[in-house]
Formats: C-alpha cells, structure tokens, sequence
C-alpha cells in the first residue's frame, strides 16, 4: 500500500476542470435556486478566464503554463519567503549582511538599553575568528586618554581638523537616502559631536542646515564642484570649502560596493532639486566615469591631490577600495617623489557599501578590509611613511569591539555607514535600490519617510555614538593601554588560517 | 546617485491618445456605476422592483450598490483603477447575467457599456498589476 501524498500535478489537473465545472454549477444554482449563487458564478468564471489565460496565453512562465492558478500560490509563497524567513526562520546569527545578533545590539545603544547579555555568546567562537586580548591589568578608568585625532597637522595646516571620538559617518548621498534620513543622520552626528562625510550627493544643502562638521565627497562625476564638462571647477570648490562647516574633503577614488566601476545618473532620476545640488542638467542622463578624468596615471593622481589641498585650503584625504598593493606602492612611491601626501585615507573594504551596484561587484570585487588595511598599513611602514597620513577604516565595523580591531591592525579612526543606517531604525530589508525602504531612509517616497521623525532618530544616532564610544573606552582599559594609538596587533588573537594572519605575524 | 531606481511607469510611455481613451474608460464607467450604485443605496423604486423579481431584496441591493460605489471610486483612483475595473467588470458580469436571465433586455445595452470600458481599462493598464502582466506576458 503505497503512502498518501499531496500530487501537485494532479492536483493542478483536478482543478483545472473543477474551477469551470464550479462556475457551471453556480450558474444553475443562480438559475434554479437563488441569485445569490451569481456571486460564485461570477467569480469561478473570471478563475476559469484566468486559468486559461496562464496556461495558454501568457509564455514566461513555465509553472503557470503547466499549472494555472494554482501555480500562482507558488509565487505569492515565494514573494513572502524573505519575510518569512527574516521572522521565523532565520537564526539569530546566519542573516547577511548584518546578523540579527548584530542589528540588534545597535538598536540596543541606539534605544539606550542596557546591552549586557547572558548565558554565553551566540557565536562560535571558534578557531577563524578574531579576537581581543585582554590584559591580566588593565589601565584604571580615569587613566584612559579621551581620543584625539587630527587630520591636516602634517602640513601645519591652519584649517587642521580634530576628532575627539573614532567614529566618522561614512559617505551616504542624498540622493540614495532620502532627506528626512540624512537630516537625522546630520543633527545626530552633530549632537554627539562627530563629523558626517556628505557623500556624492553633489552641494550638501540639506547637511548644512544641520548643526554638524561635514566631510565632502568628490566622486568622479564630481557632483556639486563639476563644470559643464564634468571635471573639478576650482572656483566652485573653493565656495564649497569656504563654508565653515566643511571641514575636510575627500576624493573618492573607488568605492567597496563597485569598485572600478562607475555609475549612471538616469535623467528620470534628476529632479530640480538633484539637478542644483548636483550641478548636472536636467533632461539628460550623467555618468560617474570609474576614475577621475584628471587622474589617468600615478603623477596625475597625486597631482591631483595636490590641486584639490590647495584650492580648498582644507585636509583632503582620499578613499578607495584596494584592488592591488603593487598598485598601492608605486602610488605612495609616487607621493613620496612629489612630497604630497592625502592628509587621510579612507581604506573601504569589499565587502562595503551602502551604494547599489551589479552582483558581481558587490560580491566579488575588492580586498576585503582586514587584508587591505593590515596591507596598506604595512607598505606605509615599510617606505617610512606612515606617520605621513591618518588611516581610516570602512567595512562592516559597528561596535567598539569591530573598531578596536580595526585600530589594532592599522587604522587611526573608523568610518561606518550601514551602523548609523541601522541606528536611524534599517531592518535590512535590503531594498535601497528600489525606493521602496520601508523604514523611510533609502527612499523618497514620502508616504514612507512620514515613519523617520527626524528628532527622535537623531537623538538615536547620537546614542549610538555615545554609547559604542563609552564601550571602545571600556575595552581600552580591558586591553591595557591607555590611548587608542597603542593598540597594535599584539592585541589581537589572530587564528593562523585566518587571511590576515601571516600580515600580522610578518 | 547610484541607487533608488523608479521603475519607468508605463504614464510616460502611453500615446496622448491613450491616455485620452483611457480616461474617457475610467470617468465613463466610474460615473455609470456611481449613479447605477447611489440609486440602488438610496432605495431607488426600479432597484427595489428590480431586486425583488431577483430575490434579493433588501441585502443584495444593498451590496450590489455599495460594490458599484466601491469600484467607482477604486476606478477614479490612479493606482487602484484597474481593481476598480475588475470589481466594475464583475458586477458587470452579474447584472448580464440578471438581464439575461430573469429581467428581460431592458438594461441590457448599459450593463455591457460599462463592462467593455472596464475592459478597456483593464486593457489599457494591462502593465500596472502584476497579476494582469502575468497573464498575458509573453
């Protein structure tokens, strides 16, 4: 006796001839015994039209064809399995980019909650993963230095610009998140007194009518500071710079999510608003070449920074994802030979980015940060030029512990974008590219924006700040030491297959 | 900008014509079945005798008139105006059926009026529902 089991096939095929036979059977109910039966036939009617319609008219579907409407309970399942999976059956520690785990210890200083957990940790802690190493003494509290950071001293710049935590917003135009979301992300970093990288949005309009220190991003469209052929205006730059609150700029070479690639500004997209920030016409598509026109070669590169230092008169540092170290080393050979250094560089991991690109290049191009920071770091030492520029770390650090990490193997400070995303309340529904943001950040549908009350997520991110700083102070003293500048990476247990390991060990 | 992709809406790509005809479609059918649908709410003496030789007397006056209203407003709807057609076009179907079989012809020419310009704006925004696209996509 063979078990019983659901035949889909089958299934489909009974309900097939039961759907028209239905219809037929309301129609004579509707005929013989009340109208009321009318409502069946009708209905049954349109399932048959429907049914036929799927199995015979339409051609792109190969299980509709096959299997009609009730092949369609197939995709409303499907289109469901995101959210089913997010809220059943997902765990706690497997969801990417950010595990639950993750997003919700940064809801938790976001929400000023106390974050102490128990009974153990959910990770595996098993063999690849990095750790801290504590010291059997650590520094007293009082004893821990506040941290200070300062970017353009090299130079004895008089615009010098310092930090007093380790913690940067990284770049996010408007244009991907909407306005309500960057003036929170502004008026938070402003409350907790952090400085906000503006992002290729173009002029930082609404940035600037919120109380905080600005980073300015030069893409390679070089929105805000373009001229009409698309190449830096001097002029433009030096009354973007001349606001008080731009502080440093930088030149974004290439970026996690894309790097060597370039983009393209759909003229649908270049509303007036984008078209005076951006400084781009309207009616016609804009496209972000995959490097700087002016930067064809190492000379002209670092040219080029020396250009954009002395027209802004600000620290200008620059940002890229590493793709090669020899690359890298004939570029910081190149700066040495000309005595012009980026007063920092932002080193952005692979596996970065708030920016939406094609699949391959999110998933496959770039030095993930660790390698790429431990590299960098290293080739500076060794050409005796370290202590020439500031590092800046960006890629998926967003606890103390992650910025502690990045410190030990090279950085100066932290840059993160997707941390202060999900402090603003992001559920990692992934939609950012769609408009479609259902937390009311990566969208300017106005009907979702309505949900981010600008006030409350920016005392959000200013908690987040606050409370990952006192936490990164915390593991200070847990360490050992009593700035940030002696992290190093004695610190960190590094396990031997780890990629990182023989950078650290060597 | 690199990211928020606005899917082309398919308003730009329609002729003046089209769109001319579509909303003669949308306005016709939705003013047909908000006056057919306020009669029958009003208790209108043709509904009443109307539903009464159908046996429906008072409910499914009732029902049928607040669904006519429904699909007239989902009709005068940009993003809801193909399911106001659909119900539109539903009651449409039902109210043939009536006429064909138990009131006599008498409204019938208004019945199939109002379904061919549902119809029509289930043709002419074919694009706008993913149901509707799947049934014909090819």
């Amino acid at each position: 006796m063979s078990t019983a089991k659901v035949d889909l096939q089958r299934l489909s095929r009974v309900a097939n001839w039961v759907i028209p036979a239905l219809a037929v059977a309301c129609f004579l109910g509707g005929r013989f015994v009340s109208f009321w039966f009318h409502f069946g036939t009708v209905t049954f009617l349109f399932l048959t039209l429907m049914n036929l319609s799927y199995r015979f008219v339409q051609t792109r579907h190969a299980i509709l064809r096959n299997f009609g409407v009730l092949g369609q309970v197939r995709y409303m399942l499907e289109s469901l399995g995101p959210e089913l999976r997010q809220y059943f059956f997902s765990s706690d520690t497997e969801e990417r980019p950010f595990t639950r785990t993750e997003r919700a210890e940064v809801y938790r200083k976001a929400k000023g909650i106390d974050a102490a957990v128990s009974f153990g940790t959910q990770l595996d802690y098993g063999p690849d993963e990095i750790k801290l190493r504590h010291s059997m003494f650590p520094t007293p509290k009082g004893n821990v230095e506040p941290f200070r950071l300062t970017f353009g001293d090299e130079r004895g710049l008089p615009t010098a610009y310092t930090i007093t935590k380790p913690i940067l917003i990284s770049a996010m135009s408007f244009g991907a998140l909407g306005e309500p979301a960057v003036r929170a992300l502004a008026r938070g970093a402003g409350l907790a007194g952090i400085p906000m990288n503006t992002g290729e949005g173009g002029w930082p309009k609404h940035q600037l009518e919120e109380p905080c220190d600005l980073i300015f991003q030069m893409g390679t469209a070089k929105f805000g500071v373009r001229d009409e052929q698309g190449l830096l205006s001097d002029e433009k730059l030096r009354a973007l710079a001349s606001e008080p609150r731009v502080k440093m700029i930088e030149i974004k070479l290439s970026q996690g999510a894309k790097p060597g690639k370039g983009g393209l500004l759909p003229k649908e997209k270049i509303t007036r608003e984008i078209s005076e920030l951006r400084g781009v016409p309207m009616g016609r598509d804009v496209v972000s070449p995959p490097y700087h026109e002016e930067c064809r070669d190492m000379p002209s590169t670092v040219e080029f920074i020396r250009r954009v230092q002395e027209v802004s008169g600000l620290p200008t540092g620059i940002k890229l994802c590493v793709g090669s170290f020899e690359e890298l080393g004939a570029l910081f050979a190149e700066m040495a030979a000309r005595d012009v250094f980026p007063d920092f560089i932002a080193i952005d991991g692979g596996e970065g980015g708030t920016g939406a690109a094609p699949k391959p290049y999110i998933d496959s191009f770039g030095l993930p940060l660790l390698p790429a920071l431990v590299g960098v770091h290293r080739i500076l030492v060794d050409m005796g030029l370290r202590q020439r520029t500031k590092l800046l770390a960006a890629g998926k650090l967003i606890g103390a512990a992650k910025w502690a990490m990045g410190m030990c193997l090279g950085a100066d400070a932290i840059y993160s974008a997707r941390g202060f995303m999900l402090s603003l309340g992001c559920i990692q529904a992934l939609q950012c590219g769609n408009n479609t943001c259902p937390v009311g950040i990566a969208t300017h549908d106005r009907t979702l924006q309505h949900g981010l009350v600008v006030a409350d997520k920016a005392v959000r991110v200013k908690n987040y700040i606050e409370g990952c700083t006192h936490d990164f102070e915390s593991l200070l003293s847990s360490l050992g030491v009593r700035s940030a500048r002696e992290l190093g990476p004695r610190h960190l247990y590094v396990p031997p297959q780890s990629i990182v390991a023989g950078e650290v060990a060597s | 900008m690199t990211s928020v992709q606005t899917p082309k809406s398919d308003a730009s790509r329609r002729s003046p014509l089209v769109t001319t005809a579509l909303w003669i479609c949308q306005l016709g059918a939705a003013g047909i079945l908000f006056f057919a649908g306020q009669g029958k709410l009003a208790g209108d003496a043709h509904a009443i005798s109307m539903f009464s030789d159908l046996g429906m007397e008072p409910a499914g006056r009732i029902a049928i008139g607040a669904l006519e209203c429904g699909a007239a407003i989902l009709l005068l709807i940009r993003q809801s105006a193909v399911y106001g057609a659909l119900l539109g076009l539903g009651v449409m179907c039902g109210a043939i059926i009536g006429h064909l079989t138990v009131l006599g012809l008498g409204g019938l020419p208004f019945a199939l009026l109002v379904a061919a310009l549902c119809v029509g704006v289930l043709y002419i925004r074919r694009r706008d529902a993913p149901f509707l696209r799947n049934l014909i996509d090819r």
